[in-house]
């Protein structure tokens, strides 16, 4: 070492790369490096495919390339694997810094008017874990997905399809399209520890969905597709607690039962053509529930009639209404307009489409 | 042979909109083990056809029609009789609506509960309701339940107290109860009775899910729309006693007198049933009927609202007080348990003292009031002249009438509106019941300036004198803001009361027009009175008696003629909730509008202007498809569309707002829907009747007849020329061809 350079910094230094060691050996990390390796081999599973038709849409093209540093992510990102999800939330821990003291009466506000719909106790906070973040209320970490997803558990109860799945004695399969980070199926999870959860995304995105899902729930048994032939992904189902499914290929795979079809906030975003696939494969599934958190339509896309018409050819549509504001706003916001709004919907199958 | 175990009937009448989800519904069910028979009651709306669907599909599924009309008891008892007759070993029974929709898990759940408790006659399930709308609305579940309660009488009293019938009488049951329960008697309320009865035969079991969701249609239960549906061959006597009396005198007569029942139920307990229940139930309706009274005589005097408030503040205050001095008095006393047993009964004692007092003395003082000449002789004629002890739109009409009054009285201009809503309601209710209102009153049109907007003020001309057009005061956009923000604070696009950006169009027109002082006629007295008639709380007479009918003032045709073909066919295709913007709908759109300019030259009525939240269908112009857009401008969009209807052969479009307009300018229209849930039923009945006044034939169809739709063009003759002939010919007037 040269001369003059403070010993504090060696002792510094020492002190970060053990730190860094036994991030390295944490269990989060080395979901991580599991689920790296299985996104690699599907990405080049899935190459074919995305150049015959099955190219992410430009805005997601965008999206994808912002994150590709997560193929290469350290220990320390993975630590803090939550604040990296603002690549696909926009929400960041300065945003929840308790400095903001009315912005965190607003939060405080609306957890209150949502507990007050809940009365089978859905509540379940942000996980402290990978750098989890979000006021602190009551002891706990409340942030815009957190209640974003209290309101539609609460929803899945009014609409009596949670309490099926929470007191289920056989084992039900959930399948989410488009799961994001995992947030949603991270609380499900923990108020249903009975289900198989099947999640069908980007690949790219199980970077962060999958290493959260199994840093949450070390003991959880995954598969991802591609791990076993295609025709057995779902062979021995009950068994597995998440199961990942490329975008690319979830019609090249049937399981044998899907008890609930859950969508947030993207099928607004796809083509009619899209969701109608989706929605007609949950049908052809037998799928009984769908539950969707859409508007009609976004402003933006062009390419889509209306969410709710879409389901209501394969799914009654039953619109729940929880709060007068879309999840997005505060209590104190303008109620929606009329058809503006992001609707709770639970649809039950239909018998003849 | 059939053995399932539990047999559903479900009596149904005129329900075809929603009885596809009902069945479904119950086909879905987890528990398999069922047989659902559906009796119709000579339905007249596509009943049969639903259930002839469902019942080809699944076997367990059977159809019977009722020869003749049976009415609603008739129809309830055959549901039971034929499900039993198909089911005879069946343990449970259940009534199905023909409009409710059931949780997969209902029936499991609810078998259930009476394998696991012998002593449960009746499970049902806790129920969100639905709302006209189709939305679950936010009231909180109803509970009620008696396991547990093991002494008859008991269960009878908390019955007869806590009860909600519409809740519970579609309830999973034991047959054999329900029958000894004597299905459903003839006599009014019989839903009611059937529960009490079945009170005596075990406990009620609520299970806390939420496995029934009910729809809700408002408070609709009326004694005389029972009589009419239960007894449709003629009204027996006692169908015009109370229907607590009723009930009364068959618990005594059927346990009673006839003692059939169990023996535990001997011929005197069943008189002192029947005598209790006369008991509870008088004692019941009598605390309904002072609730109802106060809340009736509250809307029908608005100004005793205010003393009423008071007067109830004042007497809680005392209650308080006197609460409070008990409290003090009973911890003087100390608090032995006799002492407070003693005070408890002194307490009732002296209530019931009052109360035998109070009741008749008050009732004297009612008819004593009633029985004054002054009453007897011109307010209760008058009230039921006016038709406001009758229906519940009277306080509303009444208070109409003084509104319009005041506004009619002294010289001062009157500003009439601002219209801010949809053009649909401007002509189909505000433009008549203004006609109506200058007429009634006598206003003269020199005092009248009506404020709308995009050149609106061409269908009030044989009304008002003057008027404003708002786009003349601000821009689209800013029109657009302040108008959302406007819908969003009252939750409604509708005015049903003045806000802050009508005062703020009203101060304007002052200003442009140096005036100082204006009355105002705002929309929102329309719209207060003629709500009872749109959600059906009112009946039609509503509307004819405050409405003018007429077609609207004839419009300058001559500077859009100049570049309109000779003959022509008026279009104006959008999409809204009633016609959503689906794929099918826009290719059904493209082929009409293809299809039509074959026949004849189609103008389209597009504005290309973002006036408010619908979205046009744009086809491509040419080929016998002309576009108007260059002569539209915000301040005149609406005068350029009643000049191009005016001088149509025919209109076609979305249902709604223009399509209206046809038949003012006796111009013969169409107008398409797709999605029937959406349209309100009284705006069509309207429509339709409009049309006939009018004698100009406005056609509204849903897409699904549109072979129907494709017959009558072929019929009709709408140009002599052929559609390149008309093409050609039209051609050159069109100054800017797209």
């Amino acid at each position: 070492m040269a001369a003059g350079v403070d010993p504090s910094i060696e002792g510094g230094d020492s002190a970060w790369l053990e730190r860094l060691d036994t991030l390295r050996e944490s269990g989060a990390y080395r979901a991580y490096l599991r689920v790296r390796r299985e996104v690699l081999s599907l990405l080049s599973l899935g190459q074919n495919r995305r150049t015959t038709g099955h190219a992410p849409s430009d805005y997601w093209s965008g999206e994808l390339s912002r994150f590709e540093y997560m193929l290469d992510a350290s220990p320390l990102v993975i630590a803090q694997l939550r604040h990296h999800t603002h690549n696909l939330t926009g929400l960041l821990p300065q945003h929840y810094r308790e400095s903001l003291e009315s912005k965190k009466t607003q939060f405080a506000e609306k957890l209150a008017a949502l507990r007050k719909l809940d009365e089978t106790g859905v509540w379940v906070p942000e996980a402290r874990q990978l750098g989890g973040f979000g006021f602190h209320i009551d002891g706990e970490l409340v942030n815009i997905d957190t209640l974003k997803f209290y309101e539609v558990l609460i929803a899945l109860e009014q609409g009596a399809i949670l309490g099926e799945m929470r007191e289920a004695t056989d084992r039900k399969l959930v399948w989410e399209i488009g799961a994001g980070w995992g947030g949603f199926p991270y609380q499900f999870k923990t108020l249903c520890p009975n289900v198989t959860y099947v999640i069908t995304d980007f690949p790219e995105l199980f970077l962060f969905s999958a290493t959260y899902l199994m840093a949450a729930f070390p003991e959880a048994r995954v598969r991802f597709y591609g791990e076993v032939p295609a025709e057995e992904t779902f062979m021995g189902w009950q068994e597995l607690d998440f199961i990942f499914i490329p975008d690319t290929f979830h019609a090249a795979v049937r399981p044998e039962r899907v008890d609930l079809t859950i969508n947030m906030v993207s099928f607004q975003e796809m083509t009619t053509q899209q969701v109608e696939t989706y929605v007609r494969r949950a049908h052809a599934l037998d799928c009984q529930y769908l539950y969707s958190l859409n508007r009609d339509r976004s402003h933006h896309n062009r390419e889509l009639s209306n969410v709710r018409s879409i389901l209501s050819q394969y799914y009654w549509p039953r619109e729940v209404p929880i709060l007068p504001v879309s999840y997005t706003k505060m209590l104190d916001a303008n109620p929606d307009m009329p058809g503006r709004g992001y609707k709770h919907v639970v649809g039950w199958r239909r018998v003849r489409t | 042979m059939s053995t399932a175990r539990v047999a559903i009937g479900a009596p149904l009448y005129n329900h075809a909109d929603e009885l596809g989800e009902a069945v479904e519904s119950l086909l879905l069910q987890t528990h398999q083990d069922f047989r659902l028979v559906c009796v119709d009651d000579q339905s007249t709306d596509g009943t049969e056809e639903v259930v002839r669907e469902y019942s080809a599909l699944d076997s367990r599924i059977t159809y019977t029609k009722n020869p003749r009309r049976l009415g609603m008891i008739g129809n309830w008892r055959r549901a039971f009789e034929l499900a039993l007759e198909a089911e005879p070993d069946a343990e449970y029974f259940a009534w199905a609506s023909d409009h409710d929709v059931w949780h997969p898990r209902w029936l499991e759940t609810l078998v259930r509960v009476l394998d696991e408790r012998p002593k449960v006659v009746l499970a049902y399930p806790r129920n969100w309701r639905i709302g006209p709308d189709g939305l679950m609305t936010d009231k909180r579940p109803w509970e009620f339940d008696t396991t547990g309660v093991e002494n008859r009488r008991d269960r009878f009293r908390r019955t007869m107290r806590h009860m909600s019938a519409g809740n519970m009488i579609y309830a999973l049951g034991r047959a054999d109860a329900i029958r000894r329960a004597g299905i459903f008697r003839h006599v009014l309320v019989p839903d009611r009775l059937l529960l009490m009865e079945l009170s005596l035969e075990g406990q009620f079991h609520q299970v806390s899910e939420m496995l029934w969701f009910r729809r809700w249609y408002g408070p609709i239960f009326s004694l005389g729309r029972q009589r009419r549906a239960f007894f449709p061959d003629g009204r027996p006597l006692y169908a015009y006693l109370p229907w607590w009396i009723g009930h009364a005198a068959s618990l005594t007569w059927t346990l009673g007198v006839r003692a059939e029942r169990s023996p535990e139920i001997g011929r005197a307990t069943g008189a002192r049933l029947g005598a209790r229940y006369l008991w509870l139930a008088g004692l019941l309706h009598a605390r309904q009927q002072l609730k109802q009274a106060r809340i009736d005589s509250l809307e029908r005097a608005v100004f005793l609202k205010p003393l009423y408030i008071r007067a109830r503040g004042t007497w809680r205050g005392i209650e308080r007080r006197r609460a409070d001095m008990a409290k003090r008095w009973r911890r003087s006393l100390g608090s032995s348990e006799k002492r407070r047993k003693l005070l408890q009964r002194v307490r009732d004692g002296a209530k019931k003292r009052v109360k035998r007092i109070v009741f008749p003395v008050g009732r004297a003082m009612l008819q004593g009031i009633r029985a004054l000449p002054l009453m007897r002789s011109v307010v209760v004629p008058w009230l039921a002249r006016e038709e406001i002890d009758q229906v519940p739109s009277g306080p509303e009409v009444f208070a109409m009438r003084k509104t319009i009054k005041l506004v009619a009285q002294g010289d001062a201009p009157i500003v009439v509106g601002p219209w801010l809503s949809e053009v649909g309601f401007e002509v189909l209710y505000w433009i008549p019941f203004l006609a109506w209102a200058v007429e009634e009153f006598e206003i003269p049109p020199e005092r009248l300036i009506v404020v709308s907007r995009g050149g609106a003020h061409v269908w009030y001309r044989d009304i008002a004198s003057h008027h404003e057009d708002i786009f003349d005061m601000m821009t689209v956009k800013q029109f657009r803001k302040r108008n959302e923000a406007r819908w969003a604070d009252g939750g409604n696009q509708k005015q049903m009361a003045p806000a802050a950006f009508d005062e703020y169009i009203v101060k304007l027109v002052q200003e442009r027009r140096g005036l100082e002082d204006v009355n105002v006629l705002h929309p929102s007295v329309m719209y207060r009175l003629l709500r009872y008639y749109w959600y059906e709380k009112g009946a039609i007479s509503l509307l004819n008696k405050h409405t003018v009918y007429r077609p609207l003032p004839a419009v300058e045709t001559e500077e859009v003629a100049r570049v309109l073909p000779s003959e022509y066919v008026a279009v104006r295709f959008y999409f809204r909730p009633s016609f959503p913007d689906t794929p099918e709908n826009r290719a059904l759109v493209g082929r009409v509008i293809r299809s039509l300019s074959r026949r004849a030259p189609v103008v389209l009525l597009n504005t290309g202007l973002s006036l408010d939240d619908h979205e046009d269908f744009h086809p491509e112009t040419g080929m016998g498809i002309h576009s108007i857009e260059h002569l539209m401008t915000p301040s005149r969009n609406l005068a350029v569309q009643s000049a191009v209807i005016a001088g149509a052969r025919m209109f076609v479009g979305t249902y709604g707002g223009l399509s209206y307009l046809g038949p003012f300018y006796g111009v013969p229209a169409i107008a398409l829907f797709s999605n029937e849930a959406e349209l309100v039923a009284t705006h069509v009945d309207v429509s339709r009747r409009l049309s006939r006044r009018l004698e100009a034939p406005l056609v509204t169809l849903d897409v699904r007849e549109v072979a129907v739709l494709q017959m009558l063009f072929d019929t009709l003759d709408l140009t002599p020329a052929t559609g390149a002939e008309a093409v050609d010919s039209a051609q050159p007037k069109t100054e800017h061809p797209s």
